[in-house]
């Protein structure tokens, strides 16, 4: 009778322990079972049961501990002000990374590759210098070639077509071809264009970009040389150059380099882009990188903006300005600005304490300037208008963050600035004109509390914090258990 | 750990007869007459505070007696300051539980 009730208490201890969390439970099984081994050897049956029984309780209270450890852990983990700029660290080298990553973007943060890129500039008619479409006619360019040297040193034309490319045995390809005159190469000054756009005869010569090469090429090393068919006509690969080698308006994946007498075969008023070189004359000053050009025409003038290659390469930080900018005119609708009432108190917000406050309210600003500005540019490459989906991005993406950084920073201890918990509900809405109403929220290491009224009154208007006097500090734990529990 | 105050007498009364030398949850029931639900997870908690802590005995000894090896409490550095607070609280805890030199095995 008595092994079965042992038989019976075992039971009991192992459906007890099934209550108890995984990774406790073997450590907790041995405990009793040691135990009651010890209980039942002295005591009769039923003081053995009242024991074992102790064991669902002990087991409730276990897993209730852990819970709420596990709670704590993970806001404990939150908290810290370190982890915070941490946190914001991370994400701003990785935004960093992987714009390194991505052709279009790593365009953007490399040095121009074009020699002297401040006299090489872009011209376009007055207002669409950053438009992503063509507003130069073939006419225009022809006329300048021969009326404005004493403005262009040199001067190119190119236009972007969608076109088959014939890359033999039958296989066609459709790519963005840049149909540029053949003088392009020696005005872009750049290693990629030069060493790589060799004439070997008199055919046009098509030079690839490395995207293209790899992915309808297969990367062949003999690449060079070899004749496709494209415009309707046959044209020599001349060489492959790296995707971020170009820098001038309109995307493509080819480059087909013709002489004068082919582009003069497209109508006088094809649309294409103007890239020159400027007299060194016109460019003595080093800050200016735009340059307005009048040109007279039969009934009049027609304007024309020289927008420097190098200001094109800051329109992505330009267009992240504009819509920052719009981001903080937004805020106030989204989130109030101020941070809340602190009263002076020279015990605990010494001239450190506040600098630090403010340090580090500077220091997430700081970080999630890069964090948005990177990550935007990211996003923005995955479609095809990036200039569109950058501003949109970066002004919804400033936006979240600025007033994040606000709330953030509002639901802080002014003096050990961790995040502040056990939020109450204090009050009662229908007694606003007697009493306040709204959230209470407390400091665990017990340096005060934050009152944040539920409905801002004229004599209530903003949160207040109310700082404890060392009196307090009994009923909390000390700050490094607080902390970390 | 310094939350001296804090203990209330329950919690108390269990350091104070592990401090006194019952070193394992049944010796502390049969010491303070309180139930195993209470005793086990309370002895958890001021482990978890780091007033007391626990040694399982070696297997050897308990081999050697023909028993399961138990779970061993002592009390801490922080537990034994804590502990000299709670008996200005609770004064009549060193009444109930006299300190004794020899731990009750």
């Amino acid at each position: 009778m008595k092994r079965l009730l042992i038989y019976a208490h075992m039971l009991a201890l192992h459906g007890a322990s099934r209550i108890v969390p995984e990774e406790e439970r073997r450590e907790w099984l041995k405990e009793w079972k040691s135990e009651l081994w010890h209980v039942a050897s002295l005591h009769t049956g039923e003081k053995t049961t009242a024991f074992v029984a102790g064991a669902f309780r002990d087991a409730y209270v276990l897993r209730a501990d852990l819970r709420v450890a596990r709670v704590r852990r993970s806001h404990a983990f939150g908290s810290s002000p370190l982890l915070c700029l941490l946190f914001l660290l991370v994400a701003a080298l990785t935004s960093i990374g992987i714009a390194f990553l991505l052709p279009g973007t790593r365009a953007a943060l490399l040095p121009s590759p074009y020699r002297d890129a401040r006299t090489l500039v872009v011209v376009s008619r007055d207002g669409t210098a950053h438009s992503l479409q063509p507003s130069v006619s073939l006419d225009e360019f022809r006329y300048w070639q021969r009326s404005a040297q004493h403005v262009f040193s040199d001067l190119a034309f190119y236009q972007i077509v969608r076109r088959q490319l014939h890359i033999g045995h039958g296989a066609a390809v459709e790519l963005s071809i840049a149909r540029a005159t053949e003088n392009l190469p020696d005005l872009l000054q750049t290693p990629s264009f030069t060493a790589s756009t060799r004439s070997t005869n008199d055919m046009p010569r098509l030079i690839l970009s490395e995207s293209a090469w790899r992915s309808y090429f297969h990367a062949d090393p003999h690449v060079v040389g070899r004749v496709v068919f494209v415009l309707g006509e046959k044209a020599s690969i001349a060489g492959v150059v790296r995707s971020d080698a170009w820098r001038l308006p309109g995307k493509a994946d080819a480059w087909l380099l013709e002489s004068e007498a082919h582009i003069g075969m497209l109508p006088s008023q094809a649309m294409g882009f103007v890239v020159a070189r400027m007299q060194p004359s016109l460019t003595h000053d080093p800050a200016e990188d735009r340059w307005h050009m009048t040109v007279p025409l039969a009934g009049g003038v027609d304007g024309f903006e020289c927008v420097s290659v190098r200001h094109f390469a800051r329109d992505p930080f330009v267009f992240f300005a504009f819509a920052a900018l719009l981001a903080l005119l937004a805020l106030p609708a989204t989130t109030s600005l101020p941070l809340g009432e602190y009263p002076y108190n020279p015990q605990q917000q010494s001239l450190s304490l506040r600098l630090r406050r403010w340090l580090f309210l500077t220091a997430k600003l700081v970080l999630i300037v890069p964090v948005a500005c990177f990550a935007s540019l990211d996003v923005a490459q995955l479609f095809s208008d990036v200039q569109s989906v950058q501003l949109m991005v970066t002004f919804v993406a400033m936006l979240a963050a600025l007033r994040w950084v606000l709330r953030d920073q509002r639901r802080r201890c002014p003096v050990c600035l961790q995040l502040l918990r056990n939020p109450v509900h204090v009050g009662q809405p229908s007694r606003n004109f007697l009493a306040w109403n709204g959230t209470e929220l407390i400091c665990v290491v017990g340096h005060g509390f934050l009152h944040v009224p539920e409905m801002p009154t004229s004599w209530f208007s903003t949160q207040r914090w109310l700082y404890l006097d060392a009196s307090w500090r009994v009923i909390f734990r000390p700050p490094e258990v607080a902390r970390t529990t | 750990m310094g939350a001296e105050a804090k203990l209330s007498h329950t919690a108390a009364l269990i350091l104070r007869a592990i401090s006194a030398g019952y070193i394992y949850g049944f010796s502390v029931m049969e010491m303070t007459g309180l139930p195993s639900g209470t005793v086990y997870p309370a002895m958890r908690r001021l482990e978890r505070d780091g007033l007391i802590q626990s040694k399982w005995e070696a297997e050897t000894i308990a081999t050697a007696e023909q028993r399961p090896p138990r779970k061993y409490y002592k009390v801490t550095r922080a537990g034994k300051t804590t502990l000299e607070a709670s008996l200005k609280r609770y004064p009549l805890l060193e009444k109930m539980i006299p300190q004794s030199e020899e731990e009750h095995v």
